[in-house]
């Protein structure tokens, strides 16, 4: 099968194990090697990754800020290659996304303002 | 703070047929307008597009930002994403041009009935409406103090429900965008950041407004605004609707491409002249 990476993975949609959405594809990362084609070892999911995209600086600041959403953000959250395929026109996880970074701020919301609110 | 707890704790469902069937209410300027006897040969003519005699900035300011609101952006994305929550498959194709076609068409209906009503009360007073509190004349000259009440109940149910949808239709573009879980049938708990959203589009034009913004002049500016954005929001539709990755067999035809095609031309036009326009004829 001939898969185009830019059409096919990236900004796509992701899920998760259970159908939940899990994010966008926000990169992709390659490796290279010597003599040989490069090879797709990880997408990149958060916005660290888009803020990256569009301006270094504004990467910079996205990073400091998300930072502050626990264990694994600040960064890039990178998801093997091998743990992903694809659905098209989204991309099937072998994951709960739930309980991973992808979902820091998710439960930062829900537990700090959501489910403040009387019968959420 | 109605239209937040209608979308906090209500369903897909709850709010579109509630505020479809509240809706009817506005039935009230047809009845109006039949009951105040047109003459139904001027009004015949009237259906026939003439250049307007006085103020021709204005006439095509509020001409532009007529087309651009009705046919914005977020309609596409509230409708669409109606149609996911509703879990609608490719049987829904039929139904779907009808709704589709019978919905516009009602509203334009309406539209048509508001606009008779206003030439049969307010033109003939010299009244040009520039003040929210000049609309109520629209029902309380027939009616007295009843269409007082039915002009508020009309304003009540309509802000309510455009309220709702835009609130919605932002947040499903911005949830959607990011790739986050959605859904007005969701709890809020299980789709935080888009419930949050469409909780913080609420409240910032309440906001805008609260610090003295007049909400007519508001409106009209985004109105144009909108105008102004259309054609990013339709050409991706002449591409989206030949994509057979989508759509399968369900690709446009020759006519629907035209029509999407006449639209994109329509939108470009609307475009360029939407700022021109609204500096020289806006106010």
């Amino acid at each position: 099968m001939r898969v185009c990476l830019v059409r096919d993975f990236l900004d796509n949609q992701l899920l998760d194990a259970r159908g939940q959405n899990a994010g966008k594809v926000d990169g992709i990362v390659l490796e290279l090697r010597q003599g040989e084609p490069p090879r797709v070892r990880y997408v990149e999911v958060g916005p660290v990754t888009l803020a990256r995209r569009l301006n270094r600086r504004l990467g910079k600041w996205v990073a400091r800020l998300d930072a502050r959403l626990g264990d694994g953000r600040g960064v890039p959250i990178r998801i093997p290659i091998s743990r992903v395929t694809l659905d098209a026109p989204s991309l099937r996880l072998d994951v709960a996304a739930e309980s991973t970074p992808i979902m820091a701020l998710e439960r930062w919301l829900r537990r700090k303002i959501v489910c403040r609110i009387p019968w959420s | 703070m109605l239209a937040w707890g209608l979308l906090w704790y209500g369903t897909f469902s709850m709010i579109e047929n509630g505020v479809s069937i509240l809706g009817l209410i506005t039935i009230a300027f047809v009845v109006a307008a039949v009951r105040l006897g047109p003459d139904w040969h001027a009004f015949g003519a009237g259906l026939i597009p003439s250049l307007p005699s006085k103020e021709p900035a204005h006439y095509w300011f509020i001409a532009v930002s007529i087309l651009g609101a009705s046919i914005s952006p977020y309609l596409f994305y509230f409708y669409s994403s109606g149609a996911i929550e509703e879990k609608w498959d490719v049987t829904y194709l039929g139904p779907n041009r009808v709704i589709a076609a019978i919905g516009m068409g009602f509203g334009g209906f309406l539209s048509i009935a508001v606009l008779v009503v206003a030439a049969l009360v307010l033109a003939p007073r010299g009244v040009s409406v520039d003040d929210y509190h000049q609309l109520p004349q629209l029902l309380a000259s027939p009616w007295g103090r009843v269409g007082f009440f039915l002009f508020a109940g009309c304003l009540f149910v309509t802000c309510l429900g455009a309220t709702a949808e835009i609130a919605l239709a932002l947040a499903y573009q911005i949830a959607q965008g990011f790739g986050w879980n959605w859904g007005e049938d969701l709890e809020p708990r299980e789709d935080a950041r888009f419930s949050l959203t469409y909780s913080v589009v609420l409240v910032v034009p309440m906001l805008l407004v609260l610090i003295g913004l007049d909400p007519l002049k508001l409106t009209t500016l985004s109105m144009a605004l909108t105008a102004a954005s259309l054609p990013v929001a339709i050409v991706p539709f002449l591409v989206l609707m030949n994509d057979r990755k989508y759509l399968g067999e369900h690709t446009n035809g020759w006519l629907g491409n035209l029509c999407v095609l006449i639209i994109t031309l329509l939108a470009g036009a609307v475009a360029v002249v939407s700022i021109p326009l609204e500096i020289i004829g806006g106010s």
